[in-house]
């Protein structure tokens, strides 16, 4: 019997590794019995996630799975990590569990659980770092937005009290650079040879270190005071927030990820979730969540307190690429 | 024939400036009250002020005065032409004579058989006040790129702030007379005429100097953030930026100007946590009290301003406006720095 396997992220818990990953594994992956989305596209993958869950069920999905269940294979993996929202509406779970049961697949829904700290830190960085904002740290972190995304109390809720689902949880932990997807595989009854046998894949992704971070925060106010955060197209933020990005890994700005959390924020944070995180693992692990909480050392962003050089280049290419941001002549000339 | 020298010594930071330039503008109502301003010494860069510098500096670096060149001999050609009962020196410069055990002495090497009365005055200031305007000072002149704190726990060791080590060497010395004035920064206290006042000139109706001084004024919060930039862009655009050198001192005026246009001086720094600035007052409590008891004869009781409420700003979280306007402070600065220099090496 074919089982659907959903691995719903969440976000922030090394999806886009994970995705990548099963890609590149397509074809081993494929001996071992397990099925994925035709298309390697990411978009592709969470798009038709996000509309099975609202009860839309795209062509090639359909078409998919159908195969599959012919074909006889063990499993059909789908992977979204926006599916972590849909599973706080049960509605949305029963869609879920409906699609399933059209061709006739037990479900199992493969969760990542991450500590807020590490996800909202990471949030943090991807918002700043896309140009999408430039709050501080303290100030995004007392009140991330939408704030049901961090409280694991009942996050689950609706799969878990759903008998026609079996929900595994993977501490996020669990996951390792460059193999993120095995512990995924593994939860979804994967067979462990195959697993082992997959070869690993460089991280794609490199978390912003400070000085990004910084200068991300200073290029957003500038763009925002020139009003060019109004006046040029998404697109072209997006492209300097990704000339910035590369000019910064080029020059070697950064030697370690920013980590916004100092002794006493991070205390209050897990103060403030600890509870939450105690039932989940209750739930999920039979046991309390323990002291699963990342630290790493605290550092400030100072500017004046870099390297004189590293600043003058800092300062000189957010000039530069905020000079190249492209706004639509209609526009500029309104302006 | 001259009766007495008074020595007005500092410390920085306790308007030396103000007093330097106040005895200028009131020069000739001081020489008609018999107070005698001399010329030997004094900084050419200050002509409007009478500040004595190079009598401070021969006796810190005598290498760079040597004979024909020391001030000190030029004083005692020029007083043995002078007849008046008092003559007046300034130089907070006189504080780093003392800031080092070996220097105590050269004070009173230098004094000998001008006058058989010398008395060195000097304003002491609460150490938060004057770690907190000495830090400000530093970063508008391109001295220092430090934050606060780090400023303040290597600075708050040395021993300008700790007046017993600092001035023991002269007030415990027979042949100086010594004289500590509480400095409170208050406006309704006139420094000056607490120094007139001890120079024997009660009521003075002096008239004040200018005190709308674009380079003097002190940064506020977000003055002393963008001054720390431009002080990094510097040394980052010029490898051998020295803040020392002729171009960075024309700057430093041109920048405190533009800072004062920016309205950066509107509003005034406080490095200080209540936390922090409790801890400095215990680290200063002991020996302030010897202090006091020492040159006045009681407990230290100069107000410590521990609950002042800190401004210091991060430069990032400014809004958007104020650090465009540091953006634009820097970047026009450093071309300014560079015409400078070129003008120099001109």
């Amino acid at each position: 019997m074919t089982r659907l396997v959903i691995h719903a992220g969440p976000r922030n818990t090394s999806w886009s590794d994970v995705q990548r990953q099963l890609v590149a594994w397509r074809q081993p992956l494929h001996q071992a019995g397990v099925v994925l989305h035709p298309d390697d596209r990411p978009e592709s993958w969470l798009t038709d996630a996000a509309e099975l869950a609202r009860g839309v069920q795209t062509t090639a999905l359909v078409t998919t799975v159908d195969a599959a269940v012919s074909a006889g294979a063990s499993i059909v993996l789908l992977s979204a990590e926006s599916v972590g929202d849909a599973l706080r509406d049960p509605d949305q779970v029963a869609n879920l569990v409906a699609f399933a049961k059209q061709f006739a697949m037990p479900l199992t829904v493969v969760a990542v659980v991450r500590d807020q700290l590490g996800r909202l830190n990471e949030v943090y960085c991807e918002r700043v770092a896309l140009l999408q904002m430039a709050r501080t740290f303290p100030s995004f972190a007392a009140d991330p937005s939408p704030p049901q995304r961090y409280d694991y109390s009942t996050a689950f809720d609706a799969v878990i009290t759903d008998p026609e689902v079996d929900l595994v949880a993977v501490p996020y932990s669990d996951l390792d650079a460059g193999t993120e997807a095995k512990p995924v595989l593994r939860a979804g009854g994967v067979d462990p040879a195959s697993i082992s046998e997959l070869p690993d894949t460089p991280p794609l992704l490199r978390p912003p270190g400070p000085v990004q971070v910084a200068a991300a925060r200073l290029m957003f106010k500038r763009l925002w005071r020139l009003g060019i955060i109004k006046r040029a197209p998404r697109s072209s933020i997006l492209e300097a927030a990704a000339a910035l990005e590369e000019h910064s890994v080029t020059a070697g700005w950064d030697r370690a990820p920013y980590w916004g959390w100092d002794p006493a924020s991070r205390a209050e944070a897990i103060g403030r979730y600890r509870p939450g995180n105690d039932k989940l693992a209750r739930s999920v692990w039979g046991r309390e969540w323990g002291d699963d909480w990342p630290d790493f050392d605290f550092v400030e962003t100072d500017l004046a307190s870099l390297d004189p050089r590293l600043v003058v280049d800092v300062l000189t290419t957010i000039d530069q690429l905020v000079k190249d941001v492209d706004i639509p002549s209609e526009t500029a000339a309104e302006s | 024939m001259v009766e007495s020298i008074i020595i007005h010594a500092g410390a920085p930071k306790t308007a030396t400036t103000y007093i330097q330039r106040a005895l200028h503008a009131n020069r000739a109502a001081l020489a008609e009250r018999g107070v005698y301003l001399p010329q030997a010494g004094r900084l050419e860069l200050e002509p409007n002020a009478v500040c004595h510098h190079h009598l401070a500096w021969s006796l810190i670096s005598p290498q760079n005065y040597p004979d024909a060149r020391n001030p000190w001999t030029a004083l005692r050609e020029e007083l043995a032409t002078v007849d008046a009962p008092v003559v007046l020196l300034s130089s907070e410069v006189f504080s780093r004579v003392a800031s080092k055990d070996e220097r105590a002495t050269l004070v009173e090497d230098a004094v000998r058989g001008l006058c058989d009365s010398v008395r060195i005055v000097y304003f002491v200031r609460n150490q938060l006040s004057l770690l907190n305007s000495l830090y400000g000072q530093r970063i508008k002149s391109f001295r220092l790129l430090y934050t606060f704190e780090r400023h303040t726990a290597i600075y708050r060791e040395r021993r300008l702030f700790d007046y017993e080590a600092l001035l023991k060497p002269w007030y415990a010395n027979d042949a100086l007379n010594f004289t500590a004035l509480p400095f409170s920064g208050e406006r309704d206290v006139d420094p000056l005429q607490q120094l007139l006042t001890f120079a024997g000139i009660e009521s003075f109706p002096h008239a004040l100097a200018d005190e709308d001084d674009d380079v003097n004024s002190s940064l506020g919060p977000v003055g002393i953030e963008a001054a720390r930039l431009l002080g990094c862009y510097l040394r980052g655009l010029f490898e051998d930026f020295d803040p020392e050198e002729m171009a960075a001192k024309r700057l430093y005026r041109i920048s405190s100007a533009r800072a004062q246009r920016n309205g950066w001086c509107d509003e005034s720094f406080w490095g200080w946590t209540p936390r922090a600035a409790e801890e400095i007052v215990q680290h200063f409590a002991e020996s302030n009290d010897r202090f006091a008891h020492d040159v006045w004869g009681t407990d230290w009781t100069i107000p410590m301003p521990v609950d002042r409420k800190p401004s210091a700003v991060h430069l990032l979280d400014l809004p958007p406006p104020e650090l465009e306007k540091v953006q634009r402070f820097v970047f026009s600065m450093g071309r300014r720095f560079s015409e400078l220099r070129g003008g120099d090496a001109a």
